[in-house]
């Protein structure tokens, strides 16, 4: 069963990611983004990462992509068709090569060892072991994320809002 | 005790005077700049007469007072405090400075009244004040040295204080670089102190001075013999007397305080300050003896053909010091700050006298110009004849019972060749009653021999704010040698005083066994080659002027001489020829041309170019494409990756 | 059974997509999106070895990581040359 979930999101979402980077139109790519968002949000809950994988769904799925939507088809942006792609296989095939270069050692951090998973304890990844985490040892960082969120907010609206009369 | 506890406010009241009048003193009424300056420095005189009295009223082997503020400077085993120290020696320093000091301030109320830059001199008179009184009470070397190049300073500020005279700038410049070769000598002979005692302080160090250094071994003799090349340059000893009769330029007040009375005397002071450690060095002693000796003699022949009024007196001045560092080569210290203190009294009424003949002479200062001035300047005339006669050594004037101690002591003394020192001292002796009789008959009797009629007329006597100061010191040189009468049992009033700081172990701190014939014998010769001196100078100008212009007019040997004296035996010239000239030379051809401009200009050269080389090398990585950054990123994380993976694996 | 490896071999894969699609595309929100991939895979080893140490600090980080891809978003969104040169609807 539990193999079985993992090729399947696995293979998706790679699939997915795939399609994202590949298709010519943003939203396309947008929408296969998505897929793989869900997709990895159910390998996190399969890692009973149940607070993130709920997250996973809402922010970055939701959120996040939603923007990225709104975005492209707000303001129609195309990829003209064959103007780089096609342009360029020389820059292609080494960006290719050195990702391959970069896998090799992406694929042995284990270190050659097989790692197994332990039981998890009771109440691991839940909503609210997390909060408290985030509300007591990171509240500093916590804090931070959320200045840094709202100098995001106050950034975008400067930027779009100065250059229209 | 009220006096003694109160110390510290001798040299802090003219820090004061200096402050005000240094930072304000352009807004202040000139009135209020004198009446700070001469307030402070009497308000200090006070103190210092209150912290007399209580010296004076202890008891002879207690008359030691340590006043420590505050602890100023501590590194490892370092320790220097901001202490003062009251003995009989630095008494007697206190009391001539502040007494002498505070006389002449009043007296440069009326010399400078009519001068731009009132409140800078009065600052800087001030400032002199604190940095001596600092020299002369501090408790331990460093102080010394503070208020040493304090005095320094303020002696090169005040000799270029008529800063727009080329001159006068020259002067002090001069002066400045001669006294820090000495100061060199000074410093290092501070740190081979503390290198040998581990402490600067006076009372740590002298009274194991004795057991720690050998007699005559190599530290002692070369601690003192840096700590002299200090004193000469202070006190303007060959071979660095050559600033002290520049220094002339500065205004005649600062002369009297600065360059005659005080600042010249710190070599003298410094040396009878660690007596300890010069008793123990025979060599340098020896040294001493015989640059004083030289200096008296050679410095009083320069004397003697010099036409400017002050450029005598301060030839004077450079052979009196020479008499004073005789006395302590040859162990006398009592004669020798015996000497410096009736030397204050009447150098200093000399200096002031001839400061009220150029005030009354319009700024004129050739005696060729003068003459007869005696009918016109009554007070001045009296005062300085009265100083004249003390300083050529007729009884019984100050000046006759400290140079004939001196006399004496050399005379007696244990230091080789100390019969040599006799004679030039006794030769010197009559040189300067020659030179100083010279200078009066010039200036006061015959006729007036100004050309200027403006000047002939408004030729006139100073002001009572000068003259008091003329006839108080007129006064001490007169009764100032009844402090060290000779012969009689206790009559040595100075020499009990100071003997506790001069009595050391292994010395017996009595006087010389010495016959009353002797005495009186070295008496006479000493006053008889005064009278001589007295007599010859009146002969040749006053008698008989004409004889003198014969003499030289027959040429042969006496002009030659006569030339080479005028000239000051050539040793400016001889000093800019050995060391100035080759000094500018190596500077320009080999620190300018070559160093500065092809070593030094070259590295910083080459660093530039070397720099814009590399830049132009790496510009063409910054292609401005997004994209080929990204490359670099990526190659740099899978160099990254590869690396640890070549780490991980060789485990 | 699913070993941590297999997780470190798909996050490999997602991460390198991520970086191809970085290096290949040229439109920035299509560029933009493949660093929300790599992102991703970073988060997906961050939870991984957070449930195979039993320390939820990485469930933390994980969370920070979104905080920065959301402002990372935003601005990156109105950065985009013609939505602040050209906005269609004359809106806002």
């Amino acid at each position: 069963m539990e193999i079985l979930m993992f090729n399947l999101l696995g293979g998706l979402s790679v699939a997915l990611a795939l399609g994202a980077i590949i298709s010519k139109r943003p939203v396309n790519s947008a929408i296969n983004l998505i897929g793989t968002m869900f997709c990895l949000a159910g390998l996190f809950a399969m890692q009973d990462a149940h607070l993130i994988a709920a997250l996973q769904v809402l922010v970055y799925a939701g959120a996040i992509m939603a923007l990225f939507l709104f975005v492209i088809m707000l303001l129609n942006v195309r990829e003209k068709v064959g103007a780089e792609s096609r342009r360029q296989p020389y820059w292609q095939l080494l960006a290719v090569v050195s990702a391959g270069a970069l896998f090799v050692p992406l694929v042995t951090l284990g270190g050659g060892k097989i790692l197994k998973f332990k039981e998890a304890a009771s109440g691991f990844g839940t909503t609210a072991a997390v909060g408290r985490l985030l509300y007591t040892d990171y509240i500093l960082p916590f804090e931070i994320a959320s200045v840094l969120l709202l100098a995001a907010l106050v950034g975008a609206v400067i930027l779009t809002k100065t250059k229209i009369r | 005790m009220w006096g003694l506890e109160h110390i510290w406010w001798v040299p802090i009241l003219p820090l004061i005077g200096a402050t005000i009048n240094g930072l304000v003193g352009h807004l202040l009424s000139k009135r209020a700049v004198g009446v700070v300056a001469v307030g402070s420095t009497g308000l200090s005189f006070l103190v210092a007469l209150a912290a007399f009295g209580n010296i004076l009223g202890l008891a002879p082997d207690q008359r030691v007072y340590e006043s420590v503020l505050f602890t100023w400077i501590q590194a490892g085993s370092f320790t220097a405090e901001a202490a003062l120290q009251v003995d009989p020696l630095s008494a007697v320093f206190l009391m001539v400075v502040t007494g002498v000091g505070f006389l002449i301030h009043v007296y440069s109320v009326g010399y400078m009244g009519h001068e731009a830059g009132y409140p800078r001199y009065f600052a800087y008179l001030n400032l002199f004040m604190f940095s001596m009184l600092l020299l002369i009470l501090g408790a331990n070397f460093l102080l010394m040295f503070i208020g040493w190049e304090g005095v320094g300073l303020c002696s090169y500020l005040l000799i270029g204080y008529y800063y727009e005279k080329q001159s006068a700038s020259d002067a002090g410049k001069k002066a400045f670089v001669m006294n820090r070769i000495g100061d060199f000598g000074f410093l290092l002979a501070i740190m081979w102190i503390f290198w040998t005692f581990g402490s600067i302080d006076y009372t740590t160090v002298f009274p194991v001075a004795h057991d720690k250094l050998a007699l005559g071994g190599l530290a002692v003799t070369g601690i003192t013999l840096l700590l002299f090349l200090g004193a000469t340059g202070k006190s303007a000893q060959i071979p660095l007397y050559t600033w002290l009769p520049d220094a002339m330029e500065g205004p005649t007040p600062v002369s009297a305080l600065i360059h005659a009375a005080t600042m010249v005397t710190a070599g003298v002071y410094m040396v009878a300050r660690c007596n300890a450690l010069f008793n123990l060095a025979p060599m340098t002693m020896m040294i001493v003896a015989l640059i004083g000796a030289t200096t008296a003699i050679f410095a009083a022949t320069m004397g003697l053909y010099q036409f400017d009024i002050k450029r005598v007196l301060a030839y004077s001045t450079v052979s009196q010091l020479g008499y004073m560092f005789l006395a302590c080569g040859v162990g006398a210290y009592v004669a020798a700050v015996f000497h410096v203190m009736t030397h204050a009294f009447f150098k200093a009424c000399l200096f002031l006298g001839s400061g009220s003949v150029i005030h009354g002479m319009s700024g004129e200062q050739d005696m060729r110009q003068m003459g007869g001035l005696g009918k016109k300047m009554p007070m001045t005339h009296a005062t300085f004849l009265i100083s004249t006669l003390a300083i050529a050594g007729i009884p019984p004037l100050a000046g006759f019972f400290s140079k004939d101690e001196i006399l004496l002591s050399a005379f007696l003394g244990h230091t080789p060749g100390h019969l040599l020192y006799w004679v030039l001292a006794t030769i010197a002796a009559a040189v300067t009653a020659f030179y100083m009789f010279r200078l009066y008959f010039m200036t006061f009797t015959g006729e007036l021999r100004a050309e200027d009629h403006h000047v002939r007329d408004h030729v006139h006597e100073s002001p009572n704010v000068m003259t008091m100061p003329l006839v108080i010191l007129a006064g001490l040189a007169v009764v100032g040698g009844f402090l060290g009468l000779p012969m009689i049992e206790g009559g040595h009033a100075l020499k009990n005083f100071l003997d506790p700081v001069f009595a050391q172990p292994g010395h017996a701190a009595g006087g010389h066994d010495v016959s009353v014939g002797l005495e009186l014998l070295l008496m006479g010769v000493s006053v008889g080659m005064g009278v001589l001196g007295i007599l010859t100078a009146r002969y040749y100008y006053s008698v008989k002027p004409e004889a003198a212009v014969e003499l030289l007019n027959k040429g042969g040997m006496i002009k030659s001489i006569y030339t080479l004296m005028q000239n000051k035996y050539y040793v400016d010239e001889i000093y800019d020829a050995l060391i100035v000239k080759p000094i500018v030379a190596v500077s320009d051809k080999g620190l300018w041309r070559f160093f500065d401009v092809k070593v030094v200009d070259g590295l910083v050269n080459f660093a530039a170019t070397f720099f814009m080389g590399l830049g132009s090398m790496f510009r063409t990585a910054h292609t401005g494409l997004t994209r080929s950054y990204a490359y670099a990123m990526v190659f740099g994380g899978v160099f990254l990756a590869g690396f640890w993976l070549f780490l991980s694996s060789g485990k | 059974m699913i070993t941590v490896n297999h997780y470190i071999a798909l996050s490999a894969v997602l991460f390198v997509i991520g970086v191809v699609g970085v290096l290949t595309r040229r439109n920035i929100i299509i560029v933009m999106m493949s660093i929300e991939i790599m992102l991703n895979a970073a988060n997906l080893l961050l939870v991984t070895f957070a449930r195979q140490s039993g320390d939820m600090t990485g469930h933390v980080f994980v969370f920070m990581v979104m905080a920065v891809a959301a402002a990372e978003a935003a601005r990156g969104a109105c950065d985009h040359p013609r939505v602040v040169q050209e906005p269609r609807d004359g809106g806002y």
